[in-house]
């Protein structure tokens, strides 16, 4: 899937700004789920990350990948102070949701909390590389391992050999 | 199976829609949109902030010009010779508190490790220090805001809700001046003068 938003330097009109977050925030919010498991959280974050890009819009060259980051770093920062970083959880959101999505949330709380990040941002929400290292905090051949390890560990789990 | 394939499920659920919230939040805090509904009020604070901004300037500098420069760490002609008294970065903690640094400057000795401690004390408001040589850095809106290149970026914390303080360790510096800067609130900086 393509970005689907690149914005550059500049004020955006409001309208600007909301078709960014119809754009961007569904991958958003699903990617922080399937890194972190708390929809609210998430949905805390995504928002946060929103309204902090808004206000810090004249020094942002690329909003897209500002919020991103910022968002990401918010739900770590939140579930951190609530010491449940790393616990993901099956919430009721996905009751009404496709029913492989409770294996898949079951598979990625197998591997490492650093795999399921990396290999979420990469595959789900296409992010390059070099901005998983910028949101994550790491390397960029960290990232390429945990991509590789994550990769393999979540198809074996799911048993998928193709 | 592709790797997207993997994921799909993932697609099946839809967040809360927060942009209402998102809206109000922000025209809270005018100067970020400009469709028309916000220009005006925009246009108005901008004008009334610049006259009450000249006002206090013009008496600072007659009043108090050596300690203006001080205070202004983030002022694009101030000079290295123009900051002093800054703590010591080892003996002084980052204090972060109504959206903005407490402290104007820091100073650090050149070759050596030493650890930065931020203390964000705005309950909920999500803040981190970062840190960057100024010359890496823009300064704009008359030095009233910085922003430098993630590339540039030597050392910084997790951008974390207060009340919370986190420490992060520098490794040995050249001499220079450095900023040290919130990374969600452009106007929250100040200089680390490493000697």
């Amino acid at each position: 899937m393509e970005s689907t938003t690149e914005v550059a330097w500049g004020s955006l009109t409001l309208d600007e700004w909301e078709r960014l977050y119809r754009a961007e925030n569904p991958r958003i919010w699903r990617a922080l789920v399937a890194s972190y498991g708390d929809p609210e959280v998430a949905a805390d974050a995504a928002a946060e990350a929103f309204v902090q890009a808004i206000g810090s819009a004249t020094t942002i060259r690329d909003a897209a990948s500002w919020i991103w980051k910022a968002a990401f770093k918010i739900a770590a920062g939140e579930l951190q102070r609530r010491g449940t970083l790393d616990e993901l959880k099956h919430q009721e959101v996905y009751e009404m949701a496709d029913p492989e999505l409770p294996r898949l949330i079951e598979a990625l709380r197998q591997i490492t909390p650093s795999q399921r990040m990396v290999v979420v941002l990469h595959d789900y929400a296409d992010r390059p590389t070099e901005e998983i290292s910028a949101i994550l905090d790491m390397k960029l051949p960290t990232i390429h391992v945990h991509l590789s390890q994550g990769r393999k560990r979540l198809r074996d789990i799911l048993g998928d050999t193709r | 199976m592709t790797r997207r394939d993997l994921f799909r499920p993932l697609d099946s659920i839809e967040p809360p829609d927060r942009w209402a919230e998102i809206e109000q939040r922000t025209a809270q805090a005018p100067g970020t949109f400009s469709s028309p509904r916000h220009l005006a009020r925009t246009i108005g604070l901008i004008a009334a902030s610049f006259a009450v901004t000249v006002g206090l300037v013009a008496m600072l500098v007659v009043a108090f010009r050596p300690a203006r420069r001080e205070a202004h760490p983030g002022d694009d002609s101030a000079t290295p010779s123009a900051i002093t008294n800054c703590p010591d970065v080892r003996s002084t903690p980052l204090v972060l508190r109504d959206d903005g640094f407490e402290v104007a400057c820091l100073s650090a000795p050149a070759g050596e490790r030493f650890d930065l401690r931020l203390e964000n004390r705005d309950d909920g408001i999500p803040h981190n220090v970062s840190l960057a040589a100024v010359q890496d850095c823009d300064s704009f809106e008359g030095g009233s805001m910085v922003t430098c290149p993630e590339e540039s970026v030597i050392a910084q914390t997790e951008l974390q809700a207060g009340s919370v303080i986190s420490i992060i360790e520098i490794l040995p510096l050249q001499p220079g001046e450095y900023y040290f800067y919130c990374i969600a609130h452009p106007a929250e900086f100040g200089r680390l003068l490493v000697t």
